[in-house]
């Protein structure tokens, strides 16, 4: 059997004075990936925050237990430092720190050591390499001018760099082109050979997942797991949308 | 003797006590000394009248009572002037490194003939009195004065770059004057990072066509430090652009007041100017103020003021708690960014590793 690395029971989150999520039960073991589908507005992004801890989405039911431990009692930083990551569907500009010192920092942080120079910028530009990034964007400013899809490789370089247990990618694959979508998507497939690491893949299309090994997909409708099935469903998704949710 | 400086143009209500300050007791300060490094291309002189270039015609910012006060103290201009045509990558470099009870002044002239490219780098460090307490604010004695004008001919492009460390014990007065003639271009960083009271200001007339400014500032203050700046642009010729880029951190109780005025008068038909400023705030106690002028007598000119003042975005906050690294040092990260973002411009390695190793 295998090992629950994330249970979320009965999961309600509210934003400002609207509850979004309304009892959401979702399980991921050691190595799986999961899918979350369903159309806009649905409170898939929100299930994505809400688990990292984004202080403005207030959990007002439930429990969400990562690796055994109950995440309620830990900041965002320490979720991280857990082994959770979230790549984000807008990652957000940092003038003045490029994307290679934050990456070293970050993992500094974690650790709590230091990281030799070498051997961090080694294994940046292996895992730049794979994603077809520029070696020059390790020096520019985090995501600072960086066009859609640089972004959104920039968070999967840092999701490569970080290793972490389980990554939530939030519409990861929105805004890119086939061939950016290919790249992240191979980025996507090296993370999860590298660590066996599990994924909750956020998406509202099928784009990113041709590639990749489904477990598990999961249909989020108006705040509700509406629908549960293995990679079949995907591609009825493809086929039909969502209207028979709805 | 008793000074007025850094005079805004147009004052506003005396009791937001904004318009100027005064300083008691100001020492005349005697000539320092300066260990300078000069590229072959560009010739130094120590300052007597020219016949084109008089830097004493160049207004600067802190105000007249500076330049009585340099009338009085006993020295002349050390001037630097590069020929027409001339670009030079290589600086020159200025070190000023002042000492605890001894008020100094330095005056400065940097002559950038037409289509010339001249960069001029100051670092201005001090050394504190071994044992020496804080003199009490009306007696100032740790002091020192610089003083820079600048003439940038027709075409004619300068860097000028400032980095400032001086201990606690410190006023320093920094005063600087640029006048520009068509197409020129006047590029400036001015980095503080330490010193108990600086008075800094820059008046940069774009009197001619086309001519701009580039005027970069960053500082990092803590504890009772205070940090006063008067900039001022001056657009009196067409399609002249002035932009100040102010961005620093305020922390314990340090105090920032920045008087920023873009004055677009007759004449300047086209013109742009820009003023941003962005402030992080890392204490209750810190006291932070902007005045930003924009007067107008033209009427096809633009002018713009943004400002970003406070603690982080929660946004920018989550995004980079989500990478395992706490809210403390997450600001860290960012005052330390502020000052790379400014740093990163910096046209000299060796400047930039200075500063770098100033935030160790």
């Amino acid at each position: 059997m295998t090992e629950k690395l994330l249970q979320v029971k009965n999961l309600s989150v509210r934003v400002e004075e609207k509850e979004i999520l309304h009892g959401i039960d979702l399980q991921i073991g050691r190595g799986e990936t999961h899918v979350l589908m369903g159309p806009n507005g649905a409170g898939k992004s929100t299930l994505g925050y809400a688990l990292m801890g984004n202080p403005a989405y207030e959990v007002t039911g439930g429990e969400i237990l990562f690796d055994g431990k109950d995440l309620s009692e830990l900041s965002v930083a320490e979720r991280a430092k857990a082994g959770l990551f979230l790549s984000f569907q807008n990652p957000l500009e940092v003038p003045g720190i490029t994307l290679s010192n934050f990456i070293r920092s970050a993992l500094e942080q974690r650790t709590g050591e230091r990281i030799r120079l070498w051997d961090f910028r080694k294994e940046l530009e292996a895992k730049m390499e794979v994603l077809q990034m520029d070696k020059s964007y390790a020096k520019r400013d985090l995501n600072v001018g960086f066009s859609g899809g640089e972004k959104k490789k920039a968070e999967i370089l840092q999701l490569l760099m970080m290793k972490p247990s389980l990554a939530i990618l939030d519409e990861t694959d929105s805004g890119l082109d086939v061939d950016a979508v290919r790249t992240v998507s191979r980025g996507v497939e090296e993370y999860q050979k590298d660590k066996d690491g599990s994924l909750l893949i956020i998406t509202h299309s099928t784009r990113i997942l041709e590639a990749l090994h489904v477990d598990v997909t999961h249909v989020l409708v108006d705040g509700k797991i509406v629908a549960e099935g293995d990679a079949s469903l995907v591609d009825e998704i493809n086929e039909k949308g969502f209207e028979q949710y709805l | 003797m008793d000074m007025t400086v850094n005079r805004l143009p147009a004052p506003t209500w005396n009791w937001l006590r904004v318009n100027e300050v005064n300083l008691r007791n100001v020492p005349v300060p005697a000539e320092g000394q300066i260990e300078t490094e000069t590229p072959d291309t560009i010739s130094y002189s120590y300052y007597n009248k020219k016949e084109n270039f008089s830097p004493a015609d160049i207004s600067g910012a802190v105000g007249a009572d500076l330049d009585v006060l340099l009338e009085e103290s006993d020295g002349g201009f050390h001037s630097w002037e590069i020929a027409s045509g001339v670009k030079e990558s290589a600086p020159v470099r200025l070190h000023f490194c002042y000492e605890a009870e001894k008020p100094v002044q330095n005056r400065i002239a940097i002559h950038a003939c037409e289509d010339s490219e001249i960069t001029v780098i100051m670092d201005f460090c001090g050394e504190d009195a071994a044992g020496s307490e804080q003199t009490a604010p009306q007696n100032i004695s740790d002091f020192a004065v610089v003083q820079t004008k600048i003439c940038a001919e027709r075409g004619a492009k300068v860097h000028l770059v400032q980095i400032q460390k001086l201990p606690e014990s410190f006023t320093f007065l920094n005063d600087t004057g640029t006048s520009c003639g068509e197409g020129a271009q006047i590029e400036t960083i001015q980095i503080v990072l330490g010193g108990g009271k600086t008075y800094m200001g820059m008046r940069t007339d774009l009197g001619t066509k086309a001519s701009t400014l580039e005027s970069k500032i960053g500082y990092l203050l803590d504890k009772k430090e205070s940090l006063d700046m008067n900039y001022l642009a001056y657009h009196t010729g067409a399609k002249t652009t002035s932009r100040m880029d102010v961005s620093g951190v305020l922390r314990g109780e340090s105090r920032k007041l920045f008087r920023g005025t873009i004055d677009f008068r007759n004449g300047s038909v086209g013109a742009k100017g820009d003023e941003k400023e962005d402030v992080l705030l890392f204490s209750e106690g810190v006291v932070n103020r902007t005045i930003p002028l924009i007067l107008c007598e033209e009427e096809d000119v633009e002018g713009n003021h943004g400002a970003t003042i406070g603690r982080l975005d929660e946004a920018l906050l989550f995004y980079l708690a989500s990478r395992g690294i706490e809210e403390e040092e997450i600001y860290e990260m960012m005052a330390r960014a502020r000052i790379d973002a400014i740093c990163n411009e910096i046209p000299d390695e060796k400047t930039r590793e200075l500063v770098q190793g100033y935030l160790v």
